[in-house]
């Protein structure tokens, strides 16, 4: 598994995804479910929590954990189809509504050609699938150096020339 | 009934025919029919030449007669013989464009 | 007109660049025919029956003179000599091969044009009142409001993946042009009671198989903040759209079963979230925008019309295309000129090469270089001094374009339907053709007077049959094509879904109806009685009792 950011360029993983957490700590690096999240963290040990990560599917809904967010490593939106474009608004409302700084990761189902729409929608990382290469990621980020809109761009060095006023830097 | 194994061409979206081997036509003429128990096959070739990104869309199509093959099902007669209203310019010649220029059994 | 700059330049030719790179992967099998097809799709090109088809948008329906001899252009080097004007005031083309669709998008974008985001489950190319800043009912240019949109949505990174298409539409006149309640979303340009400046927002219509005139959700929106408000409609439409069936995945769905109000009610409190810096319409862009889309100086010609009824005395022929295929400019002694794409007979809404290059000479003679498409697939020349209308109706009587049938019965809106389109159940073009080879009698059609008739191949409604007086559908009955008759619709101006009318017709049947339709009409209207008035007073009964009476 190759994990890039926004840049294109591949990265340590240094996150693994676990389906069960030991009652004894410490937790350094782990992607968890909602529930196990819920479970066995709590909300308000921000220490703890930003050693943890969550994964979310599309039919999870953030405001379930919204006290956990703030507080979380990482964020893992899964994909369950590169046509099914839910994780996109996700992403940018994680970023916009609870200010969620850290690192924000697309994975599942998806194509490099979407990198840019990834990274300008506020993911900072994407788990590339095997079929994909971090070289097609990278390439496919570097095809526009120009832009519309605003949007919440974790990754402006890659866009030269916005049309709209200065967009928020939300994450890095 | 016979069955043909038809497909759109990936490079220009053109409508062809398996014929044999590894050859599709563009002419509904040159397919090969074949008996109704070897359509798993004859499916099987047009699967082949998509995973080989030679053709799209791959199906097999019953047809009621085999020289020429004909299908009972408009939209096969159209992708076979082109729009029954002919290109705009061909149309222009063309007196009486409430004539189909598909073919049939009746001829 | 809009004048692309080094950022829209720049944006253009990179993705020319990134669809070359795309096809040559797919080609050399690095895509699967399912990844590519929504990239190819998000650029305009469809496989269809023959062969693949790439649809050009044509952004608001305006087009320059140097634009249009380009698709005429294209028309003859990468297809067979013509094109297909469409109902979303688009244009395509038909005969086109994958290996040099990008080179044809290089060719396009020469004069800044593409196909970007003309299909796919995105925001499409935005549609507007082809009388854009001509007609005098007008409160503002929906061009400049639908430039502003064409911008926000292109290659937006959160809503090109949505549930299901998305179109918008935008008029800026009291008589909707645009069929604005017809649309995903629907923009009206409104000054509200302190003078300023906004839009009344229509969420939810569509025609398809669930056809529905969208209901209002918000009824004045100030103009700085329509893309904050297109932005949270679209967000909480990606996030609640239905995705599990293709039928159900459209907005109008979603505001159906949430209700208009707490749909409303959503939106506004994604509004408020949303930074109003952030996605405020500046107003420095509102009159950069303004300025390029103002009117030429056109010097006021109060003297022309009566110098005009003369010519029109003359000829009869000339009168009664002054009749259907004129209208009003808000410039005394100037016209609107609606260039008839509907030659008795025809292919609804195609043009040859030659055609297309001769149009763009005269408009380059009459009218400033500019052309209009309009969704009911004609052409128009905006701005004609009324003094130039008697060379330029020779002109266009010599091109086979000056049919004088604009409104009437033989302007008919046609699908491709079977004979192109692989969605398609049945042909809508023959039957298109032999129903206005029935009223061929142009005399007649202006006594029967304003008729609206429109043809669908498939219930995807792409020729608006819901929305025509007289609307037909082709469906598949067991292998035959068969044709469903509803009237009562309107697109027009209002906004209504027709009913079906009884059972329906083979392809001689549904001929034979729609005349029987319109002697009906004759023996019931009363003096001055347009059909849909008729329609409205007698109800379906008596039409109901001549279809089907004698069978």
């Amino acid at each position: 598994m190759t994990i890039v950011n926004t840049s294109g360029d591949a990265v340590e993983q240094g996150w693994r995804t676990v389906e069960s957490v030991e009652s004894s700590g410490p937790h350094h690096g782990i992607i968890v479910s909602p529930a196990i999240l819920q479970d066995s963290f709590d909300e308000s040990d921000s220490a703890a929590l930003s050693q943890v990560g969550v994964r979310l599917t599309v039919d999870d809904d953030v405001s379930e954990i919204a006290a956990y967010v703030p507080h979380l490593g990482l964020i893992e939106l899964v994909f369950a189809h590169f046509k099914d474009g839910r994780p996109y608004s996700a992403a940018t409302t994680i970023r916009r509504d609870y200010k969620f700084t850290h690192e924000l990761r697309a994975s599942g189902d998806v194509l490099p050609d979407q990198a840019i729409f990834l990274i300008r929608s506020g993911f900072s990382s994407v788990d590339v699938p095997d079929q994909f290469t971090a070289q097609e990621f990278k390439k496919s980020l570097m095809a526009y150096s120009v832009a519309y809109q605003s949007a919440y761009d974790s990754h402006l060095s890659l866009i030269d020339e916005l049309r709209r006023s200065t967009p928020d830097v939300a994450a890095e | 009934m016979p069955f043909i194994l038809s497909a759109n061409r990936l490079r220009d979206g053109a409508v062809v025919y398996f014929a044999q081997d590894d050859f599709w036509s563009e002419r509904i003429e040159d397919a090969a029919a074949v008996p109704e128990d070897q359509v798993l096959e004859l499916e099987k070739v047009g699967l082949d030449a998509e995973e080989r990104n030679y053709v799209v869309g791959s199906y097999a199509i019953e047809v009621a007669a085999v020289s020429p093959p004909y299908s009972t099902r408009l939209r096969e007669r159209i992708r076979s013989h082109g729009p029954t209203v002919g290109d705009l310019q061909k149309r222009a010649a063309v007196e009486d464009h409430q004539s189909r220029p598909m073919g049939g059994p009746e001829g | 007109m809009y004048v692309y700059d080094s950022l829209d330049k720049t944006l253009l030719n990179q993705r020319v660049a990134e669809f070359r790179d795309q096809v040559k992967r797919r080609l050399d099998g690095d895509l699967t025919e399912d990844q590519f097809k929504p990239l190819r799709l998000m650029n305009g090109l469809y496989l269809q029956l023959h062969a693949y088809m790439l649809r050009v948008a044509i952004p608001y329906g305006t087009l320059s003179s140097d634009q249009m001899r380009k698709l005429a252009y294209i028309a003859k080097t990468y297809d067979r000599g013509y094109g297909h004007f469409t109902t979303r005031q688009n244009i395509q083309f038909n005969w086109i091969e994958l290996s040099t669709a990008p080179d044809l998008l290089y060719d396009l974008s020469e004069v800044d044009l593409h196909a970007i985001q003309t299909s796919g489950n995105c925001i499409r190319n935005v549609t507007a009142d082809p009388y854009a800043g001509a007609a005098a009912d007008e409160l503002d240019d929906p061009r400049i409001w639908s430039e502003v949109i064409r911008q926000w949505s292109t290659l937006h990174p959160e809503f090109s993946f949505l549930p299901r298409k998305f179109k918008i539409a935008v008029t800026g006149s009291k008589a909707d042009r645009a069929a604005i309640k017809f649309h995903d979303i629907g923009l009206k340009i409104v000054r509200n009671n302190e003078g300023v400046l906004g839009f009344a927002v229509y969420v939810g219509g569509g025609q398809g198989r669930t056809p529905i005139v969208a209901p209002l959700i918000k009824s004045f929106l100030p103009a700085q903040d329509l893309l904050r408000y297109l932005d949270a409609v679209l967000r909480v439409y990606n996030r609640h759209g239905r995705r599990d069936n293709i039928y159900k995945a459209r907005i109008k769905i979603l505001v159906d079963s949430m209700g208009a109000d707490s749909f409303a009610a959503e939106v506004a409190a994604e509004f408020d979230r949303l930074d109003p810096e952030l996605l405020s319409v500046r107003d420095e862009d509102v009159s950069r925008l303004r300025d390029m889309f103002a009117q030429p100086f056109l010097r006021p010609d109060p003297d022309a019309s009566s110098s005009l009824e003369d010519l029109v005395k003359k000829s009869p022929r000339l009168g009664l295309w002054f009749k259907s295929n004129t209208h009003p400019h808000k410039t005394p002694g100037y016209s609107i000129v609606t260039i008839s794409l509907k030659p008795i007979g025809g292919i609804p809404g195609d043009a040859t090469a030659e055609q297309m290059f001769a149009v763009a000479d005269l408009a380059d003679r009459f009218s400033l270089g500019e052309i209009r498409v309009t969704y009911t697939q004609n052409l128009i020349l905006p701005h004609v001094r009324q003094a130039d209308l008697f060379v330029l109706w020779q002109e266009l009587e010599r091109l086979n374009l000056a049919t004088p049938n604009v409104g009437l019965a033989s302007d008919i809106i046609a699908c491709p339907g079977l004979d192109y389109c692989s969605l398609a159940n049945a042909r809508s073009i023959p039957i298109s053709q032999r129903i206005s080879d029935r009223f061929a009698d142009l005399n007649a059609q202006h006594d029967v007077g304003p008729l609206d008739i429109r043809i669908s191949g498939c219930i995807n409604a792409c020729g608006h049959h819901h929305a025509g007086h007289i609307g037909i559908l082709g469906v598949d009955k067991k292998g035959e094509e068969r044709y469903q008759l509803t009237l009562g619709g309107q697109g027009n101006g209002e906004s209504e879904v027709g009913k079906i009318v009884g059972p329906g017709f083979d392809e001689d049947g549904i001929v034979d109806a729609v005349e029987t339709v319109v002697s009906t009409y004759l023996t019931l209207r009363t003096k001055g009685e347009e059909f849909s008035q008729t329609l409205a007073r007698t109800g379906q009964g008596p039409f109901k009792e001549r279809l089907y009476d004698n069978r």
